[in-house]
């Protein structure tokens, strides 16, 4: 070593240092196709783009059918989901109370709820906040968003207002009460009306955000939830009292505002487009509205003026993604206690209206009832269409569009036999490529809220009220049908319940929309409406309607039974008393739990102080 | 470069593709023609006695041959030999542990002959990080593998299948049977990080991405592969955690011009798979199921139920078509057929009940061939190596286009420029064709897939495409859906340049550049399928239109990843006084990798026979035409050095150490030093050793170090970055754009995962070298592993990986070989190894979540563990299933167990719903009364530990025999510990009614009458089915198995008839067979070596490899 001449060793430590300096600078290198934080939000275009996320969050048309809200697990269907059954266990993880993501986009309720809260760090320090307004104010509704479903879900969750770290101490704190998310809720929805645009119309470049009517709807869904789950829980008067105005204000404002009208009625037609042109059908045809060939008479998404919040799809730019036509059109089990629901055209109830033509023939039920039951069910002998195959073709009913239908005198032999049309398309479309877009919130959702606030508030209403609201909605087909409007005298005559026709009403205009299931919760008779008497009757104890199990069709002494075409394969079914066919062998067991989900286990591990809900430990 | 690099490949196909093995057929005859014994010259008897050359003893049993005849002797038990010979021939004289001498007779009659003690092994000069060492003074864990491993064993995909249960301490597993995408996976001494698991591998100086990229590498090239398996691995520093493999590839050797031609051809033929049910079987089965869902009343209107009656009593035709039916009117609800309803399905135009098993239909045997040549030469200032190869890998699906082509090309070559510089140059161009169906795994009817039902058959009557409803034929799905041609090439050029500043000083400089590019060609085709009259069209799959994952499109992808590196090392060696040896090594270096992919795909082609991205029918409208880019980069700074010492040969330290820099990590936390100091005692070099005869080496060795892992990390981890989305929500009149943060938190503080390394081993090598071997344990403690922290959700993003964990790793590895020599002609040498390893996640960051089935990471426990219930036998009578019943299931009670609640029946009455007799009965271990799954350590409910799924006690047993031309080769591999839980519905039979079902039930059924049986009663779908399949101690099988890993017999044409045709040096026909034998207990039907999740392409079955091949050497 010593012999080593110092030109060599100068040689090695030159190359070395030459080595580290170069090193490290080669060592620098930044991301190649992502932006950075930093440079970005400098402008209120930044804030807008990070804001258009937000719109991705609301239901829609892959999701609306099978989360917790969906039909699936309300009393209209036999089966029904575990949550409906009340069979649900406690799950380690679920979709909602998580913070997930599916590639860059956030699916989990907490990783949307921090979405907003970045854009509002990053706009509180913004130099014009004028120039975002719009932005924040789309933040806080869609914080406002996610909290509601949380709400509806779990009851109370921890309030999280500001990027958190993995320092925070609020990551292990306990829960908000459900006061406090309802509060929370309310003013971020206060908050944001004012920086929201007044109105948007179809064709402007913003159509399709949020507006301050949009807002105020949807306070008047959280208004009228709250107030009517704490009324019916024996709350605090006094709060119940103040949500329930709070939602006869807001649902009237939207009303008073003019800017929304029912599908098919002249009033949506003085806002633009023509509706009327549908007729009966005027209601189906809204729910799978797309391009002009998607319903017989030509009429265009412009003419839609019921949709106020609305998840957009479009048949070229944005299909659904999703084989709706297919999942709504088989393997339903739509339940006999829900086709018992629609009254007759005399406005009264099966068991009470002689128009009723019970159940002899497949046909016979379907007599002298609620347009909508039309609208809504298969009916037998009709002709249907559907989708990729077996579209129509012009309308006409044509011996080529009848060779083409899906079904050709409809036979209703399959599942419970009652089967459901709506959200199934007609026109020539290939599956997924579906383009109706999904009534998040629609005005007819508005005028039963403002409907049912007033009566809860008031334990009475006006019939001027029942007009300007309940009566729209029900009317909306049923006036050629020549039915009456729901009055005060009405009730009184038939010794009607008002409550219930309220009720009634709501669930047959929102069937499968994802309401049923919330609102028997906030009503707080899910476990009489779910557990016992399932495909019973609202009036008096009309064994016929009755059963003690989830029914379809009626079997025994029946068309299904005697022919013709009789149904022989359920022959061997059990059936209950009445004969009608049993959807469900074991029974549900939905109990004062199951109101709320339970916390995931792997979230109450990592942090007890969430505490399970009542039930649940 | 592409181009000449594609001529070349080219014309190499051409030449291989067009020679088979025709003209080598010919040649061995030609050869067998010239064959004449030698004629004999005047001889003598020569007498001698052969020593050992250290001790002076007799040696007994040497082998004395006389060279180029077959004439030869043994020496006695007194080391004495006679033998017979002509003065002018050589004695060749041999023993094992002995160095072989050569001596011509000449004029002589009485031979003293000395030997001398060698290990040949000791000698072998071994590839180390930046250097080489000889074996014996080798103080570090190095396990090597010569070029043998690689010769008979047919063609290769990956070199790293050919390491099955040949080194200890390495594990090998395979994860699929699909040619090109077999996806071995390399473990060196068990698990020690959550974060990827593969060593680091480096071919001839330069880093690979992964043991994928080996793929391309001719198994012939290579010359020998060393693993760094213990601290000495810190050499490199930050990469080093998993071990090292260091692959060398073979370069000239003697000074004469050596052609080698090697050609093989081997069939596949079909093994271990899943048997499915089909025909009347199926439907016997099914409606025993269903029968007992129903409590025993069959349900007659239940569709399945009505499908069911026609397996057992199928139409005489096999099939029908509802559409011919009177009163069809576009379902077939409420039709009947000769009197018998029709099954109610909405949307189906027939039913076909032939007794079709998809798995036959879609994978048969296949033959895959390989020719290898190369030329290798050594002048006195150069050497040169050329070598081509050419590989078909058949594969077993016998439908569309399918297969792994491998074509490569590489000179090694170095020249000497004057006594003090030397430059050495490795050039390899490879190109590997993989390709293979685009529809793959289409729904849940794909080749990869669960299969649906018996009785579909794969094509119509006139041979079209058969889909039933949306249940769409696999094999036309492969054979129609169009094809994904990945077209991988890679350049691989190293140059090291050697000067030799001083004569113990020299400096290296290498230069590595291995550029990989994959070219991707992918159309999928949309299928019209047909009823199976084939007059009705059913669907298209994928559809015709459309932008959906399941549309028609055609779509290119290059992805482009060149990596570069660059080395400067000074070396210098001396000894002094004969008792001090000293090497010193010192280096710095520079990586980088900048990958860069981009893509295009067109929906709506013009033609679809002509794919073309320039033939998308051009439209409006947007999602027609998708593209896609991502491009990246990191590098890594290094300096590293070495320091050996040896004192006598005896003693024997060295100590290595490197300092890494990443661009993954923010500025302030770039660097941090590795190392690993080891030692080694030659004990038997002590004087007190030289008496204990029978020992010819035994050795001590240790080290201890820390290596790193860099694993985990993102490539930009510490800035936070936002990302653009296109096609969001529709607002105004078009999807909008959004930007969204990144999924993950910003991490500055985070490092390098630490991994504490020690061994301890003893070699040995006993009665002249016979049995050798060799001993280690070791211990690998990961102190800051790093892990995804689990936060709780409110979090709203992913918690950084932060170094909070700690992984301990210990095991033991040992190898025993036995080589000896039985006669004149018989050696032979007999090799066990096993490695055994444990781990267990000391810390996992407090957390400590729990769930039933396979857990990755539960702190407390090994990697990949399975946890479920205690079974508690099976229930026989009604009165222990009140009891059960009353006691887990009353009634208002909820479980998570999946145990049913009874509850009334409403038919038949008065019947309660729930389990059975022949049902399970799990146990209640933590005794509180209920059945739970617990969700994390601390509440397990009655959850136990069953095992893990990483295999323990792994094991080989290599065979050799040698007579005369005749060699004898054999492996046996196995695993002696592992617990196995397959995912898939064909673990559950009828527990999927749409999926084929597996047949390992049969006859193994509980029924009153079989109280023992195996499996409990038959359901249908979920519910009961869930309940008793879930994992279990009754349902986790054990995974342990040996194996026949291979077997060859190969004969070499004797030395004389080589010299009588002098354009052949050596001449070798072998017969090879893989995988053709094995036992184990699994009784799902899989393949022993099957993944536990059993998806994708880990479906394709394993296959047993039948070869025959020649090697030649000019």
């Amino acid at each position: 070593m010593k012999k080593v001449p110092v030109k060599y060793i100068l040689l090695l430590s030159g190359l070395l240092i030459l080595l580290t300096v170069s090193c490290n600078k080669g060592l620098n290198l930044k991301p190649l196709d992502q932006l950075s934080d930093v440079s970005s939000f400098a402008s209120p275009n930044d804030f807008k783009l990070f804001a258009n996320q937000y719109y991705g969050f609301m239901k829609n048309l892959t999701n609306f059918n099978s989360d917790a809200h969906s039909d699936g697990n309300s009393d209209l269907y036999g089966g029904g989901g575990a949550v409906g059954s009340g069979t649900n266990t406690v799950p380690t993880t679920d979709g909602t109370w998580n913070s997930n993501y599916s590639g860059n986009l956030p699916t989990g309720a907490w990783s949307r709820i921090r979405a907003t809260n970045y854009l509002l760090a990053k706009a509180a320090t913004y130099s014009k906040p004028a120039d975002i307004a719009q932005y924040v104010a789309e933040a806080r509704f869609f914080r406002a968003y996610l909290y509601f479903d949380l709400l509806q879900q779990y009851g109370g969750a921890p309030i999280v207002d500001k990027l958190l770290d993995p320092t925070s101490p609020a990551l292990f704190g306990a829960r908000s009460s459900r006061d406090s998310v309802v509060d929370f809720i309310i003013a971020d929805l206060q908050a944001a009306i004012p920086g929201l645009p007044a109105s948007l119309v179809y064709g402007s470049p913003d159509y399709g955000r949020i507006t301050q009517t949009a807002a105020q709807a949807f306070l008047s869904r959280v208004a009228l939830y709250e107030g009517t789950w704490q009324k019916f829980r024996a709350g605090n008067a006094t709060r119940y009292n103040a949500l329930l105005d709070m939602a006869i204000t807001a649902s009237n404002s939207v009303i008073n505002s003019h800017q929304y009208a029912l599908f098919g009625t002249a009033a949506s037609n003085a806002l633009g487009g023509n509706s009327t042109i549908l007729g009966d059908s005027a209601q189906k045809y809204m729910f799978i509205l797309e391009n002009p060939k998607s319903n017989p008479a030509g009429v265009t998404k412009s003419a839609n003026h019921e949709y106020i919040i609305t998840y957009r799809y479009d048949d070229v730019l944005k299909p659904a993604g999703t084989n709706i036509n297919h999942v709504m059109s088989t393997g339903f089990q739509v339940g006999r206690k829900f086709v018992n629901m629609y009254l007759c055209k005399d406005g009264l109830p099966v068991e009470k209206s002689p128009l009723f033509q019970g159940y002899a023939a497949w046909t016979s039920e379907y007599q002298n009832r609620d347009r909508r039951a039309w609208y809504n069910l298969n009916i037998p002998y009709q002709s249907y269409w559907s989708g990729n195959a077996n579209y129509r073709i012009d309308w006409s009913g044509s011996a080529a569009e009848l060779l083409n239908a899906s079904a050709v005198s409809y036979n209703p032999n399959l599942g419970s036999g009652y089967h459901s049309q709506k959200w199934n398309s007609e026109r020539h479309v290939a599956d997924n490529f579906e383009a109706e877009d999904y009534p998040v919130l629609r005005y007819a959702e508005v005028l039963l809220n403002y409907a049912e606030a007033v009566f809860e508030r008031n334990g009475t209403i006006a019939d001027a009220d029942l007009d300007k609201s309940l009566n729209l909605v029900r009317l909306r087909i049923n006036v050629t049908n020549g039915m009456p409007p729901l009055s005060n005298a009405f009730v009184t005559a038939n010794s009607l319940d008002m409550r219930t026709e309220i009720r009634r009403e709501r669930t047959i205009e929102l069937y499968m929309e994802g309401f049923r299931i919330d609102d028997l919760k906030r009503w707080h008779n899910a476990i009489t409406e779910l557990g016992v008497n399932v495909g019973g009757s609202a009036y008096g104890n009309a064994s016929q309607f009755v059963s003690s199990w989830p029914v379809g069709i009626k079997y025994t002494g029946t068309q299904y039974q005697n022919g013709p075409s009789p149904w022989t394969a359920v022959a061997s079914q059990a059936r209950d008393a009445n004969g009608c066919i049993i959807l469900d062998q074991a029974a549900r067991q939905f109990s004062e739990k199951n109101y709320l989900l339970p916390i995931p286990a792997s979230q109450l591990a990592l942090n007890p102080a969430l505490m399970q809900n009542p039930g649940w430990q | 470069m592409k181009n000449y690099q594609l001529a070349i490949m080219r014309s190499l196909h051409r030449l291989l593709k067009n020679g088979h093995f025709r003209p080598f057929y010919s040649f061995f005859f030609l050869l067998m023609a010239f064959y004449s014994p030698a004629i004999g010259q005047s001889s003598k008897t020569i007498t001698g006695i052969v020593l050992d050359e250290t001790k002076g003893e007799p040696v007994a049993g040497v082998n004395i041959t006389i060279k180029d005849s077959q004439k030869g002797t043994i020496t006695d038990a007194k080391g004495r030999f006679s033998i017979s010979a002509s003065p002018g021939s050589v004695l060749v004289i041999s023993n094992v542990g002995f160095k072989t001498t050569e001596i011509t007779v000449g004029n002589r009659t009485t031979l003293n002959i000395r030997l001398s003690v060698v290990n040949e092994q000791l000698n072998d000069v071994i590839v180390v990080g930046y250097g080489v060492q000889r074996k014996a003074t080798l103080s570090g864990s190095v396990a090597v593998v010569n070029a043998k491993t690689f010769e008979n064993r047919g063609p290769i995909a990956n070199p790293v299948a050919a390491l099955q249960g040949q080194v200890p301490g390495v594990i090998v597993t395979r994860t699929s049977a699909q040619p090109g995408r077999e996806n071995w996976q390399l473990q060196i001494r068990g698990a020690t990080s959550t974060n990827t698991q593969e060593p680091l591998i480096i071919l001839d100086g330069v880093a690979l991405q992964n043991s994928g990229e080996l793929n391309s590498i001719n198994p012939a090239d290579i010359d020998n592969i060393s693993f760094l398996k213990d601290a000495s691995a810190a050499i490199y520093g930050a990469r080093a955690a998993f071990g090292v493999v260091l692959v060398s590839t073979k370069r000239a050797k003697s000074d004469k011009v050596t052609v080698e031609y090697r050609g093989s051809v081997s069939r596949k033929l079909l093994a271990l798979q899943p048997d499915l049910l089909v025909g009347k079987q199926y439907g016997l089965d099914f409606t025993t199921a269903l029968n007992n869902d129903n409590y025993g009343i069959p349900n007659t209107a239940q569709n399945v139920y009505i499908l069911a009656q026609y397996f057992i009593n199928p139409p005489d035709s096999g099939w029908f078509d509802v559409t011919t039916i009177p009163g069809y009117n576009g379902t077939t609800t409420g039709l009947f057929y000769n009197g018998r309803p029709v099954p109610p399905f909405g949307d189906v135009k027939d039913f076909t009940f032939f007794p079709t098993n998809m798995q036959k239909i879609l994978f048969g045997n296949a033959t895959s061939t390989e020719h290898s040549l190369s030329i290798s030469g050594r002048t006195e200032k150069q050497g040169y190596r050329i070598s081509m190869s050419y590989l078909n890998d058949g594969s077993q699906l016998r439908w569309g286009l399918n297969g792994n082509n491998r074509y490569t090309l590489r000179l090694n070559h170095d020249y000497t420029l004057s006594s003090k510089t030397k430059l050495e140059t490795n050039i390899s161009l490879e190109k590997n064709d993989i390709f293979q169906p685009t529809v793959m795994g289409g729904g849940n009817y794909g080749v990869t897939s669960q299969y649906a039902n018996t009785g579909k058959p794969a094509f119509t009557k006139d041979g079209k495409p058969y889909a039933w409803g949306g249940v769409y034929s696999a094999a036309a799905q492969a054979e129609y859906g169009g094809a994904n041609k990945e077209y991988n090439s890679r350049v691989l050029i190293n140059t090291r340049f050697t000067y030799n500043i001083l004569k113990h000083l020299s400096f290296t400089g290498t230069a590595g550049y291995n550029a990989a590019f994959t070219d991707i060609k992918i159309q999928q085709k949309s299928i019209q399928f047909y009823t199976y009259s084939g007059l009705l069209p059913v669907n298209s799959y994928p559809s015709a239109g459309g932008v959906s994952g399941t549309s028609a499109y055609y779509q290119r992808q290059l992805n482009k990843d060149p990596y570069y590196n660059m080395i400067g090392q000074f070396e210098y060696h001396n000894s002094f006084k004969a008792m001090h040896d000293i090497n010193i090594m010192a280096g710095a270096s520079y990586e980088r990798d900048e990958y860069d992919s981009y893509n295009t795909k067109t929906f709506n082609l013009g033609n679809e026979n002509l794919p073309s991205l320039g033939l998308g029918i051009s439209s409006s409208s947007a999602g027609f035409v998708t593209n896609g880019e991502t491009q990246n980069h990191y590098a890594l700074g290094s300096y590293f050095s070495r320091v050996r010492y040896g004192y006598k040969n005896k003693y024997l330290l060295e100590a290595v150490g490197r300092y890494d820099g990443s661009s993954k990590f923010i500025q302030e936390n770039r660097w941090k030093a590795f190392y690993g100091v080891s030692g080694a005692w030659r004990i038997s070099q002590e004087s007190f050793m030289q008496d204990v005869k029978f020992v010819n080496e035994l050795k001590l060795r240790a080290s201890f170090g820390q290596t790193g892992n860099q694993g985990g990390i993102g490539l930009y981890d510490y800035v936070q970055s936002l990302n653009v989305n296109t096609g969001g929500a529709f607002l105004g009149s078009a999807t909008s754009i959004s930007v969204t943060t990144t999924p993950g938190l910003v991490s500055l503080n985070r490092t390098w995962e630490t991994v504490q390394n020690k061994n301890l081993a003893l070699d040995f090598s006993v009665l002249h070298s016979r049995l050798s071997g060799t001993f280690e344990v070791f211990r690998k403690e990961n102190i800051n592993m790093l892990l995804g922290q689990s936060f709780p959700a409110a979090l709203g993003a992913t918690a950084p990986a932060a170094n909070i964990g700690e992984l301990k790793t210990w095991g033991w590895e040992g190898v025993l070989t036995w080589s000896d020599r039985i006669g004149k002609d018989l050696t032979f040498s007999v090799s066990v190894n096993m490695t055994d390893n444990q781990n267990k996640l000391v810390h996992y960051g407090g957390a400590n979540v729990l769930s039933a089935g396979y857990n990755s990471t539960v702190e407390g426990y090994s990697l990949g563990s399975y946890f479920g219930l205690k079974y508690d036998g099976r229930i026989q009578e009604q009165k222990t299933l009140d009891a059960y019943n009353a006691k887990y299931a009353p009634t208002g009670s909820t479980n998570n167990v999946s145990l049913p609640i009874p509850a009334p029946l409403a038919n038949p009455p008065g019947q309660l719903s729930g389990l059975r007799p022949g049902d399970n009965m799990f146990k209640d271990v933590n005794g509180d009364g209920k059945l739970s799954i617990g969700t994390s350590t601390t509440n397990p409910g009655d959850l136990i530990y069953l095992g893990r799924d990483d295999p323990r006690y792994s094991y080989g047993i290599n065979l050799g025999l040698q007579w005369k031309g005749i060699d004898f080769y054999t492996i046996f591999q196995g695993v002696a510990k592992r617990t196995i839980f397959r995912d898939g519905t064909w673990r559950i039979p009828f527990g999927n009614l749409s999926n084929a079902q597996s047949s390992f039930y049969r006859g193994k059924l509980w029924s009153p009458e079989n109280p023992n049986g195996t499996y409990p009663n038959l359901h249908s779908g979920g519910g009961i089915n869930t309940y008793n399949y879930q994992i279990s101690s009754w349902s986790v099988e054990n995974g342990a198995y040996i194996r026949l890993k291979n077997l060859v017999i190969g004969y070499t044409l004797p030395e004389q008839i080589m010299k009588k045709i002098k354009a052949i040096q050596k001449f070798r026909i072998y017969f090879s067979g893989s995988d053709l034998w094995e036992s184990s207990h699994i009784h799902d039907g899989w393949d022993p070596e099957t993944t536990r999740t059993a998806v994708n392409n880990e479906r394709f079955p394993f296959y047993r490899y039948v070869t025959f091949g020649v090697n030649a050497t000019f």
